[in-house]
Protein backbone atom coordinates (compact mmCIF):
# COMPACT_ATOMS: atom_id res chain seq x y z
CA UNK A 1 0.00 0.00 0.00
CA UNK A 2 1.01 3.10 -0.84
CA UNK A 3 1.89 6.42 1.57
CA UNK A 4 -0.72 8.05 -0.16
CA UNK A 5 -3.19 5.63 0.10
CA UNK A 6 -2.60 5.00 3.96
CA UNK A 7 -2.86 8.47 4.33
CA UNK A 8 -6.09 8.46 3.30
CA UNK A 9 -7.48 5.41 4.88
CA UNK A 10 -6.19 7.44 7.97
CA UNK A 11 -8.01 10.30 7.21
CA UNK A 12 -11.23 8.46 6.47
CA UNK A 13 -10.95 5.79 9.87
CA UNK A 14 -10.98 9.15 11.89
CA UNK A 15 -13.46 10.39 10.10
CA UNK A 16 -15.94 7.86 10.82
CA UNK A 17 -14.52 7.45 14.13
CA UNK A 18 -15.97 11.07 14.89
CA UNK A 19 -19.06 11.00 12.65
CA UNK A 20 -19.66 8.00 14.87
CA UNK A 21 -18.84 9.29 18.59
CA UNK A 22 -21.19 12.59 17.35
CA UNK A 23 -24.06 10.23 16.59
CA UNK A 24 -23.51 8.25 20.02
CA UNK A 25 -23.83 11.44 21.59
CA UNK A 26 -27.03 12.75 19.56
CA UNK A 27 -29.06 9.50 19.73
CA UNK A 28 -28.12 7.68 22.96
CA UNK A 29 -29.44 9.25 26.04
CA UNK A 30 -28.02 7.01 28.27
CA UNK A 31 -24.16 8.14 27.39
CA UNK A 32 -24.44 11.46 27.52
CA UNK A 33 -23.27 11.52 31.68
CA UNK A 34 -20.02 10.42 30.24
CA UNK A 35 -19.19 11.71 26.86
CA UNK A 36 -16.85 14.37 27.87
CA UNK A 37 -13.48 12.63 28.31
CA UNK A 38 -14.46 10.71 25.69
CA UNK A 39 -13.52 13.60 22.97
CA UNK A 40 -9.81 13.89 24.82
CA UNK A 41 -8.94 10.63 25.50
CA UNK A 42 -5.39 9.19 24.99
CA UNK A 43 -5.11 5.83 23.81
CA UNK A 44 -5.73 3.51 27.39
CA UNK A 45 -3.78 0.53 28.14
CA UNK A 46 -5.93 -2.77 28.33
CA UNK A 47 -4.43 -3.78 31.52
CA UNK A 48 -5.22 -0.75 33.42
CA UNK A 49 -8.83 -2.04 34.29
CA UNK A 50 -9.23 0.07 36.87
CA UNK A 51 -8.42 3.43 34.39
CA UNK A 52 -10.80 1.33 31.69
CA UNK A 53 -13.66 1.19 33.68
CA UNK A 54 -13.87 5.02 34.21
CA UNK A 55 -14.60 4.90 30.56
CA UNK A 56 -17.36 2.63 30.12
CA UNK A 57 -20.26 3.95 28.03
CA UNK A 58 -17.36 6.05 26.04
CA UNK A 59 -16.01 5.84 22.62
CA UNK A 60 -12.57 4.82 23.51
CA UNK A 61 -8.96 3.60 22.06
CA UNK A 62 -7.46 0.62 23.98
CA UNK A 63 -3.70 -0.91 23.08
CA UNK A 64 -2.80 -3.84 24.59
CA UNK A 65 -1.78 -7.60 23.15
CA UNK A 66 -4.03 -10.22 22.42
CA UNK A 67 -3.10 -13.65 24.88
CA UNK A 68 -5.71 -15.58 23.58
CA UNK A 69 -8.76 -15.70 20.95
CA UNK A 70 -11.76 -18.40 20.49
CA UNK A 71 -14.66 -18.49 18.59
CA UNK A 72 -18.03 -19.76 19.80
CA UNK A 73 -19.92 -22.37 18.47
CA UNK A 74 -22.30 -19.91 16.76
CA UNK A 75 -19.02 -18.51 15.21
CA UNK A 76 -18.48 -15.11 17.02
CA UNK A 77 -14.97 -14.08 17.87
CA UNK A 78 -13.46 -13.38 21.23
CA UNK A 79 -10.29 -11.49 21.46
CA UNK A 80 -9.33 -11.61 24.97
CA UNK A 81 -6.40 -8.90 26.12
CA UNK A 82 -3.48 -10.35 27.80
CA UNK A 83 -3.24 -9.80 31.67
CA UNK A 84 -7.05 -8.07 31.66
CA UNK A 85 -10.52 -8.74 32.12
CA UNK A 86 -10.93 -6.68 28.64
CA UNK A 87 -12.03 -8.53 25.53
CA UNK A 88 -12.97 -7.43 21.81
CA UNK A 89 -15.97 -9.48 20.62
CA UNK A 90 -17.38 -9.86 16.70
CA UNK A 91 -19.99 -11.20 15.99
CA UNK A 92 -21.00 -13.76 13.39
CA UNK A 93 -22.02 -11.14 10.97
CA UNK A 94 -19.61 -8.79 11.24
CA UNK A 95 -17.04 -11.61 10.87
CA UNK A 96 -17.26 -11.83 7.25
CA UNK A 97 -15.91 -8.32 6.91
CA UNK A 98 -12.66 -9.13 8.00
CA UNK A 99 -10.05 -11.14 6.04
CA UNK A 100 -10.27 -15.01 5.68
CA UNK A 101 -10.25 -16.20 9.30
CA UNK A 102 -11.71 -13.11 10.85
CA UNK A 103 -10.35 -11.47 13.74
CA UNK A 104 -9.53 -14.30 15.94
CA UNK A 105 -7.07 -15.62 13.76
CA UNK A 106 -5.85 -12.43 11.97
CA UNK A 107 -5.07 -11.10 15.74
CA UNK A 108 -4.09 -13.76 17.42
CA UNK A 109 -0.64 -13.18 19.56
CA UNK A 110 -0.52 -9.50 18.29
CA UNK A 111 -0.59 -6.21 20.02
CA UNK A 112 -3.33 -3.91 18.45
CA UNK A 113 -5.73 -0.99 19.04
CA UNK A 114 -9.30 -1.34 19.31
CA UNK A 115 -11.57 1.61 18.98
CA UNK A 116 -15.30 2.31 19.91
CA UNK A 117 -17.46 1.94 22.84
CA UNK A 118 -16.10 0.87 25.86
CA UNK A 119 -19.15 -1.31 27.55
CA UNK A 120 -19.62 -4.44 30.63
CA UNK A 121 -21.31 -7.64 29.80
CA UNK A 122 -22.14 -9.52 33.26
CA UNK A 123 -19.93 -6.92 34.73
CA UNK A 124 -16.58 -7.89 32.06
CA UNK A 125 -15.42 -5.03 30.23
CA UNK A 126 -16.09 -5.45 26.45
CA UNK A 127 -16.22 -3.36 22.93
CA UNK A 128 -17.98 -4.51 19.69
CA UNK A 129 -15.83 -5.00 17.02
CA UNK A 130 -18.26 -4.54 13.82
CA UNK A 131 -15.51 -3.33 11.14
CA UNK A 132 -12.49 -3.72 10.63
CA UNK A 133 -11.57 0.11 10.56
CA UNK A 134 -11.73 -0.40 14.62
CA UNK A 135 -8.91 -2.35 15.02
CA UNK A 136 -4.99 -2.22 13.88
CA UNK A 137 -1.86 -4.13 14.57
CA UNK A 138 0.76 -2.05 16.62
CA UNK A 139 3.34 -4.38 17.23
CA UNK A 140 6.46 -2.10 18.14
CA UNK A 141 4.51 0.50 19.51
CA UNK A 142 3.91 -1.06 22.58
CA UNK A 143 6.20 1.15 24.68
CA UNK A 144 4.18 3.65 24.46
CA UNK A 145 1.38 3.02 26.28
CA UNK A 146 4.23 0.76 28.82
CA UNK A 147 5.14 4.31 29.72
CA UNK A 148 2.22 6.15 29.89
CA UNK A 149 1.45 2.93 32.70
CA UNK A 150 4.79 3.51 34.59
CA UNK A 151 3.98 7.05 34.88
CA UNK A 152 0.33 6.45 36.23
CA UNK A 153 1.89 4.23 38.55
CA UNK A 154 4.61 6.50 39.99
CA UNK A 155 1.71 8.51 41.43
CA UNK A 156 -0.53 5.48 42.45
CA UNK A 157 0.49 3.69 45.48
CA UNK A 158 -1.28 0.53 44.16
CA UNK A 159 0.61 -2.45 45.48
CA UNK A 160 0.58 -5.61 43.33
CA UNK A 161 -1.12 -8.00 44.68
CA UNK A 162 1.63 -11.04 43.81
CA UNK A 163 3.59 -9.37 46.91
CA UNK A 164 1.22 -11.02 49.21
CA UNK A 165 2.30 -14.08 49.92
CA UNK A 166 1.16 -14.69 53.12
CA UNK A 167 -2.69 -15.07 51.75
CA UNK A 168 -3.31 -17.91 49.70
CA UNK A 169 -5.03 -17.51 46.33
CA UNK A 170 -7.32 -19.81 45.78
CA UNK A 171 -9.46 -18.16 42.86
CA UNK A 172 -9.13 -15.40 39.96
CA UNK A 173 -10.20 -12.60 42.78
CA UNK A 174 -10.37 -15.28 46.11
CA UNK A 175 -7.77 -15.25 48.90
CA UNK A 176 -7.84 -16.76 52.05
CA UNK A 177 -5.66 -15.39 54.81
CA UNK A 178 -4.64 -17.94 57.56
CA UNK A 179 -7.22 -16.64 60.52
CA UNK A 180 -10.26 -17.69 57.54
CA UNK A 181 -10.54 -14.11 56.42
CA UNK A 182 -11.70 -13.94 52.99
CA UNK A 183 -11.05 -11.43 50.47
CA UNK A 184 -12.72 -12.18 47.61
CA UNK A 185 -14.68 -10.55 44.03
CA UNK A 186 -13.86 -6.41 42.72
CA UNK A 187 -14.28 -2.97 44.57
CA UNK A 188 -16.44 -0.06 42.30
CA UNK A 189 -13.08 0.53 40.94
CA UNK A 190 -12.48 -2.79 39.09
CA UNK A 191 -9.70 -3.23 41.81
CA UNK A 192 -9.88 -6.94 44.07
CA UNK A 193 -10.37 -6.72 47.40
CA UNK A 194 -6.61 -7.46 48.25
CA UNK A 195 -5.64 -4.41 45.77
CA UNK A 196 -8.42 -2.69 47.72
CA UNK A 197 -6.80 -3.19 51.15
CA UNK A 198 -3.35 -2.92 49.43
CA UNK A 199 -4.05 1.32 48.99
CA UNK A 200 -3.31 1.18 52.64
CA UNK A 201 0.04 -0.24 52.37
CA UNK A 202 1.05 3.01 51.22
CA UNK A 203 0.06 6.71 51.85
CA UNK A 204 -1.67 8.85 49.12
CA UNK A 205 -0.56 12.21 50.62
CA UNK A 206 -2.28 13.97 48.04
CA UNK A 207 -6.06 11.93 48.46
CA UNK A 208 -8.53 14.41 50.59
CA UNK A 209 -9.87 13.67 54.35
CA UNK A 210 -7.68 10.72 56.14
CA UNK A 211 -5.95 8.07 54.64
CA UNK A 212 -4.89 4.97 57.06
CA UNK A 213 -1.53 3.84 56.27
CA UNK A 214 -0.19 0.13 57.63
CA UNK A 215 3.45 0.31 59.16
CA UNK A 216 5.40 -2.91 58.10
CA UNK A 217 4.29 -3.60 54.27
CA UNK A 218 1.88 -5.62 52.26
CA UNK A 219 2.76 -8.75 53.98
CA UNK A 220 2.59 -7.52 57.48
CA UNK A 221 -0.64 -5.57 56.51
CA UNK A 222 -2.70 -8.57 56.30
CA UNK A 223 -0.88 -10.21 59.01
CA UNK A 224 -2.23 -7.52 61.17
CA UNK A 225 -5.65 -7.66 60.02
CA UNK A 226 -5.95 -11.15 60.40
CA UNK A 227 -4.42 -10.46 65.00
CA UNK A 228 -6.99 -7.90 64.61
CA UNK A 229 -9.87 -10.29 63.87
CA UNK A 230 -8.41 -12.86 66.28
CA UNK A 231 -8.56 -10.14 68.98
CA UNK A 232 -12.08 -9.08 68.20
CA UNK A 233 -13.02 -12.92 68.29
CA UNK A 234 -11.30 -13.36 71.90
CA UNK A 235 -12.48 -10.29 72.83
CA UNK A 236 -16.15 -10.81 72.21
CA UNK A 237 -16.07 -6.98 70.75
CA UNK A 238 -19.98 -6.65 68.93
CA UNK A 239 -19.66 -5.20 65.59
CA UNK A 240 -21.89 -1.93 64.12
CA UNK A 241 -24.15 -3.69 61.90
CA UNK A 242 -25.49 -1.57 59.11
CA UNK A 243 -27.76 -4.36 56.94
CA UNK A 244 -25.06 -6.36 54.92
CA UNK A 245 -22.21 -4.26 55.97
CA UNK A 246 -20.87 -4.99 59.45
CA UNK A 247 -17.20 -3.02 61.09
CA UNK A 248 -15.27 -3.91 63.63
CA UNK A 249 -12.96 -1.18 65.84
CA UNK A 250 -9.69 -3.08 67.30
CA UNK A 251 -7.49 -1.42 69.44
CA UNK A 252 -3.85 -3.29 68.96
CA UNK A 253 -2.30 -1.16 71.94
CA UNK A 254 0.29 -0.80 69.86
CA UNK A 255 1.15 1.47 67.30
CA UNK A 256 0.04 -0.63 63.25
CA UNK A 257 0.06 2.28 61.15
CA UNK A 258 -0.30 6.25 60.92
CA UNK A 259 -2.39 8.90 59.29
CA UNK A 260 -1.74 9.58 55.97
CA UNK A 261 -4.16 11.50 53.14
CA UNK A 262 -4.55 15.63 53.63
CA UNK A 263 -5.35 15.19 56.98
CA UNK A 264 -2.53 13.29 58.05
CA UNK A 265 -0.22 15.33 56.56
CA UNK A 266 -1.56 18.50 58.12
CA UNK A 267 -0.84 16.50 60.92
CA UNK A 268 2.05 15.21 60.84
CA UNK A 269 1.07 11.92 60.01
CA UNK A 270 0.40 11.08 63.79
CA UNK A 271 0.74 6.98 64.48
CA UNK A 272 -2.74 5.09 64.61
CA UNK A 273 -3.13 1.98 66.82
CA UNK A 274 -6.39 0.76 65.96
CA UNK A 275 -7.79 -1.12 62.70
CA UNK A 276 -10.70 -0.53 61.40
CA UNK A 277 -12.52 -3.90 59.32
CA UNK A 278 -15.13 -3.34 57.20
CA UNK A 279 -16.66 -6.82 56.17
CA UNK A 280 -20.17 -8.63 54.84
CA UNK A 281 -22.79 -9.23 57.78
CA UNK A 282 -22.42 -12.38 59.33
CA UNK A 283 -19.52 -13.39 57.16
CA UNK A 284 -15.81 -12.97 56.71
CA UNK A 285 -15.64 -12.37 53.85
CA UNK A 286 -14.00 -8.77 53.91
CA UNK A 287 -14.81 -5.41 52.02
CA UNK A 288 -11.71 -3.35 53.50
CA UNK A 289 -9.74 -3.02 56.39
CA UNK A 290 -7.19 -0.17 57.53
CA UNK A 291 -5.06 1.31 60.46
CA UNK A 292 -7.80 4.31 62.01
CA UNK B 1 -7.17 6.07 40.44
CA UNK B 2 -6.91 9.81 39.10
CA UNK B 3 -8.21 12.84 40.25
CA UNK B 4 -12.48 12.24 40.34
CA UNK B 5 -15.22 14.94 42.20
CA UNK B 6 -16.35 13.60 45.46
CA UNK B 7 -19.13 14.69 47.94
CA UNK B 8 -16.76 14.49 50.81
CA UNK B 9 -15.71 11.98 53.68
CA UNK B 10 -17.74 8.93 54.49
CA UNK B 11 -19.47 9.63 57.67
CA UNK B 12 -19.02 5.15 58.41
CA UNK B 13 -15.38 4.93 57.66
CA UNK B 14 -14.18 7.96 58.02
CA UNK B 15 -11.38 6.68 55.34
CA UNK B 16 -13.26 6.73 52.11
CA UNK B 17 -14.62 9.25 49.98
CA UNK B 18 -18.18 9.66 48.55
CA UNK B 19 -18.27 9.44 44.60
CA UNK B 20 -21.10 9.91 42.31
CA UNK B 21 -21.94 6.55 41.03
CA UNK B 22 -24.57 5.64 38.02
CA UNK B 23 -26.50 2.72 38.50
CA UNK B 24 -26.22 0.96 34.49
CA UNK B 25 -29.92 -0.45 34.85
CA UNK B 26 -31.76 2.72 36.21
CA UNK B 27 -29.61 5.31 35.28
CA UNK B 28 -30.31 6.94 39.14
CA UNK B 29 -27.58 8.56 40.79
CA UNK B 30 -25.88 7.37 44.51
CA UNK B 31 -23.18 8.63 46.64
CA UNK B 32 -20.56 5.24 46.87
CA UNK B 33 -17.85 5.47 49.63
CA UNK B 34 -14.72 4.58 47.45
CA UNK B 35 -13.43 2.85 50.49
CA UNK B 36 -16.06 0.92 52.69
CA UNK B 37 -18.62 0.93 49.83
CA UNK B 38 -21.55 2.32 52.19
CA UNK B 39 -24.61 3.59 49.64
CA UNK B 40 -26.76 6.83 49.74
CA UNK B 41 -29.20 6.68 46.90
CA UNK B 42 -30.66 10.69 47.95
CA UNK B 43 -27.61 12.21 47.59
CA UNK B 44 -29.28 15.44 49.31
CA UNK B 45 -29.92 14.09 52.17
CA UNK B 46 -26.30 12.81 53.09
CA UNK B 47 -25.27 16.38 51.77
CA UNK B 48 -26.97 18.10 53.94
CA UNK B 49 -26.53 15.81 57.17
CA UNK B 50 -24.01 13.58 57.34
CA UNK B 51 -26.12 11.18 60.16
CA UNK B 52 -27.98 9.95 57.55
CA UNK B 53 -27.56 6.40 57.55
CA UNK B 54 -26.18 4.35 54.13
CA UNK B 55 -29.56 2.73 52.60
CA UNK B 56 -27.47 0.05 50.89
CA UNK B 57 -24.15 -1.29 49.82
CA UNK B 58 -22.05 -1.43 46.35
CA UNK B 59 -23.42 -2.90 44.56
CA UNK B 60 -27.06 -2.83 45.57
CA UNK B 61 -29.00 -0.17 44.06
CA UNK B 62 -32.33 0.50 45.60
CA UNK B 63 -34.27 1.67 43.02
CA UNK B 64 -33.86 -1.62 40.89
CA UNK B 65 -33.63 -3.47 44.29
CA UNK B 66 -30.88 -5.69 43.07
CA UNK B 67 -26.99 -5.88 42.43
CA UNK B 68 -26.15 -3.62 39.70
CA UNK B 69 -23.23 -2.75 37.62
CA UNK B 70 -22.24 1.48 38.03
CA UNK B 71 -20.77 3.92 36.11
CA UNK B 72 -18.53 6.36 37.82
CA UNK B 73 -19.97 10.20 37.14
CA UNK B 74 -17.77 13.15 35.76
CA UNK B 75 -18.01 16.77 36.48
CA UNK B 76 -20.33 16.99 33.31
CA UNK B 77 -22.59 13.93 34.40
CA UNK B 78 -22.90 15.16 37.71
CA UNK B 79 -24.20 18.70 36.44
CA UNK B 80 -26.24 17.08 33.84
CA UNK B 81 -28.03 15.17 37.00
CA UNK B 82 -28.23 18.22 38.63
CA UNK B 83 -25.77 17.57 41.54
CA UNK B 84 -23.12 20.04 40.70
CA UNK B 85 -23.64 21.66 44.07
CA UNK B 86 -23.22 18.79 45.80
CA UNK B 87 -19.68 18.24 44.73
CA UNK B 88 -16.84 19.20 47.62
CA UNK B 89 -13.66 18.54 45.79
CA UNK B 90 -11.65 16.01 43.42
CA UNK B 91 -8.96 13.85 44.44
CA UNK B 92 -7.62 10.52 43.66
Amino acid sequence: MSRKTKIVRTVLAVALAALAAFSSSQFSGQDTAVQDTAVDASTLSARNVVELRKHVGQEVVIEGKIGRTNTSSSGNHFLNFEASEFTAVCFKDDVAKFDSGGPAKLFDGKTVQVSGKLETYRGKLQLKLTSPTQISIVDGLQKSVDRDESSVSDHDPLVDAAQVTYLKQIGDTHWLSPAGLEYRGRDPQGLTRVEHVLRHANDIPDRDGSHGVFTGGPNQAFQTIDEAWKLAEKKRLKPDVQGNRSTLTVSMGRKVGYLGGRNGRQRRNPELRKIFIVFETDTKNIVTAFPK
Amino acid sequence: MNLAPHAGSCPVCDNGLLRFQQCENCYAVSLICDECESSWSDVVSISNDLSTPPDASYPYCVRCQANSNWIYLNSLGIEQAGLTPFVRGESR
